[in-house]
Order: structure tokens, then C-alpha cells, then sequence
């Protein structure tokens, strides 16, 4: 920690552009998801033939006649019935690749730091993807002193509609909540330098009356989140590291600090 | 010459003057920062207001008194600002209530837009006492 302050120290005495400040690379967020599905198959097939034949003879002279005839009948008929049911269930294992830009552009705000590329984790998804020890061995984070490690613990998506009360309309609100868990990782020690969780949050919100429908815009309530996470990001490394004052508003409320069920009592 | 001794005395007289036409602006957080008259009122009050998020649209609850032995005309409409200090919507229509002799009558309005962040209450009663600004 005091080899990180001192560095920062430096840093901010020789100005931005300066050779010293530590280079983070910002891994994708990797998330792990259990994937359960159900299936009922059913296979049914029937065949069936019928053959008929028939044939007459007649023979007629002046001594004698004869006749013949002979039919036959033959059918056949069958079913095949299959019937499988299953359930099936595995955990997938993948790196979001959203919801990072915004985490990048607010560390570069902060003036503390200087930002390498990551390479991003392409191989089949499997439980190594938590392994950042043995990526960072493998050269996924070329000329990173330190590795952000998310991963995501929750993703929620909400549609709500309330009645607004007092009025014949209804709130309809679309949100999306996303909860990280963030370690910051010294490539060469592997020492945890700060640990946390961030929260994204987004929302849009519409008023409507009864019989109205609304679409709620997704692209708006992901740039939400995107921003909200990367300032709560920027905002806790700069807390835990003791860097510079790091401020900026909160994007989503434009800096109205009235939360959600406060009460606010003007006085006389 | 006697008309000199009085110039001191006039420009007192206007600087006085002058500070009683300007009122201290409202303290911010209180009651007369929200409510806007459109002239002083004699027996309706203000007496209480408050704002709540709820759902993420703002909710404003405000109580009027009638000190009055007589039934009170009140016309009010709600001023809808978002964060930037801009009106959000329209004007809304004046709003009539009547506030009976000796009661408190409670008005409560809801946000039309979750943009908005901040209000006012714009009131003015017939029974006025000032003048129209």
C-alpha cells in the first residue's frame, strides 16, 4: 500500500502524462450462470400397407367349361411410440462483455492511473475463468501492474407497473441492477490491493393511463447501469487507495440527492 | 441654504424605503422557498409541505389553514421543475378548494414526469389583502 501511495505521490508531482502512474488493465465481467431447461419429446409413427389382389378364369368350350378365380387380402399396420421427458441443468461460464467502458473512462478520470488492454478470455467456458492467477501467467494483461478482477453477483431486470395514487395513471418501470464484485490484483505479487462491490443501477420510467402501452427503452436503462457502475468503481479504488479527491455526481439523478422514499419537510 | 440640511435626511428616508420594498429572499428549505402567492394572503397559511419520491416520481403533500371565521376561496396549481430549474409539462389549470372556517385542508399533487426534481406551489385567494404583483 505505502509503495502504491508513494507512487500516486509521485505521479500527481509530475503531472498528468507522466511515465509512473500504474497501469490497470480491466477485465471483462466473468459470471457464472446455472442454465436449467426441460424437455418432452414425443415420437410417434405409423405405417400401414393393405394389398389386394384378385383374379378370374373362365374357360368355355363345347365340351366342357370351368372357371376360377381366386382373390386375396393382406394388411399391415404398425406404431412406433416414443415418449422421453428430461430436465437438464449446467452452469454456463462466460465474460460479459458490457458495462466495462465506463469503469475504464472513470479510472482514467481519476488522474491516478494509466489503462492497458486485457485480452479477452475466448476459451470454452469452464470454472478456469476464475483462475486469474494462471491468466495473468498467461500473458492476458501484457504491461498491467494491476488486474481490476470483476465478476458479476447479480443481474436483475424489473418491469413494474404501479398506480400512482391520487391520479387514474400508472407508473411503469423498467430497471436493471447489477452487482460486481471487484478485486484489484497485483500482477507480480498477487497481492489484493482493494476489494469491493459495485452496484449499477438504471431505470426508465413512463407514466401511463389505463389501455396506453409503453415500450421501455433497454439502451437507455444499460447506459444507466454502465455509468452508475463505473463511478461506483472509481469511486471505492479511489476510497480504499487513499488517492486524490475523486468526485463526481451521480449520473443517473444528475446530482439530486432525494432518495427513493425520503421524506423531505420544509419547515415554516 | 435650509434646503441642504434635509438632503441627508431624503436619502436616509430613500435607502429605507428602498430596503423595506426588497424582502430577504426565502430561506432555502422553508416553506416560503416552495409556495409562490400571487399576493399576500390573509387567512390562508401554508402551514405544512413536504415531498416524498415515491415510485420515482415526486409526491407533494401541503396543508392550508383557514384562520378565518369564514369559508376561504383557494385557487392552486403545482410549478413541475426538473434538475436544471426547467418547467417540465405544461401549465397546469388553476385548481379549485374550499377551505372551511377553521380548518386545515390537505393538497396533495403528484409529478408528471420522473425528471422532475423540484416544485412550487403557486396559490392565490380572492379574499386577498396585498395587490397583484
Amino acid at each position: 500500500m505505502k509503495q502504491l501511495r508513494l507512487l500516486f505521490l509521485l505521479s500527481s508531482l509530475l503531472g498528468a502524462g507522466n511515465t509512473l502512474a500504474a497501469k490497470i488493465a480491466v477485465t471483462d465481467l466473468a459470471y457464472a450462470e446455472r442454465v436449467s431447461g426441460y424437455f418432452h419429446l414425443v415420437d410417434y409413427h405409423n405405417k400401414s400397407s393393405v394389398r389386394a389382389s384378385e383374379s378370374a378364369r373362365e374357360r368355355d368350350s363345347f365340351e366342357s367349361s370351368s372357371a376360377s378365380s381366386r382373390s386375396s387380402y393382406s394388411g399391415k399396420s404398425q406404431t412406433d411410440y416414443t415418449e422421453v421427458e428430461s430436465s437438464y441443468s449446467y452452469i454456463e461460464y462466460g465474460e460479459l462483455r458490457k458495462f466495462v467502458g465506463d469503469i475504464k473512462g472513470e479510472i482514467l478520470k481519476t488522474g491516478d492511473f494509466k489503462l492497458s488492454q486485457a485480452k479477452p478470455y475466448t476459451a470454452k467456458g469452464s470454472e478456469k475463468i476464475y483462475d486469474i492467477i494462471s491468466r495473468i501467467k498467461k500473458g492476458a494483461y501484457p504491461g498491467a501492474d494491476y488486474v481490476l478482477f470483476g465478476t458479476v453477483s447479480e443481474l436483475d431486470f424489473r418491469d413494474e407497473v404501479n398506480p400512482i395514487i391520487g391520479t387514474d395513471t400508472l407508473s411503469n418501470t423498467f430497471s436493471l441492477m447489477l452487482v460486481a464484485e471487484f478485486s484489484l490484483i497485483n500482477t507480480r505479487t498477487y497481492e489484493v490491493k482493494a476489494a469491493f462491490s459495485a452496484t449499477g443501477e438504471g431505470q426508465d420510467v413512463r407514466v401511463v393511463t389505463g389501455g396506453s402501452r409503453v415500450v421501455p427503452s433497454r439502451g437507455k436503462v444499460v447506459s444507466e447501469v454502465s455509468k452508475s457502475l463505473g463511478v461506483d468503481v472509481a469511486r471505492q479504488i479511489n476510497e480504499q487507495l487513499g488517492g486524490g479527491a475523486y468526485q463526481n455526481a451521480d449520473p443517473v439523478s444528475g446530482g439530486n440527492t432525494m432518495q427513493e422514499g425520503e421524506v423531505v419537510h420544509f419547515s415554516q | 441654504m435650509h434646503l441642504f440640511k434635509f438632503i441627508p435626511l431624503v436619502i436616509a428616508l430613500l435607502l429605507l424605503s428602498a430596503c423595506a420594498s426588497h424582502k430577504p429572499p426565502p430561506r432555502p428549505g422553508s416553506i416560503n422557498a416552495k409556495v409562490e402567492q400571487l399576493s399576500e394572503m390573509s387567512y390562508l397559511q401554508v402551514t405544512d409541505l413536504r415531498a416524498v419520491k415515491r415510485n420515482h416520481l415526486l409526491t407533494v403533500q401541503a396543508e392550508i389553514n383557514n384562520t378565518d371565521s369564514d369559508n376561504q376561496q383557494l385557487y392552486y396549481r403545482f410549478k413541475w421543475l426538473d434538475a436544471a430549474g426547467f418547467a417540465v409539462g405544461g401549465e397546469e389549470a388553476w385548481k379549485p378548494v374550499l377551505v372551511y372556517a377553521y380548518q386545515k385542508q390537505t393538497l396533495t399533487a403528484v409529478a408528471p414526469s420522473p425528471q422532475v426534481t423540484d416544485f412550487r406551489l403557486v396559490v392565490q385567494s380572492p379574499d386577498n389583502t396585498g395587490d397583484l404583483p
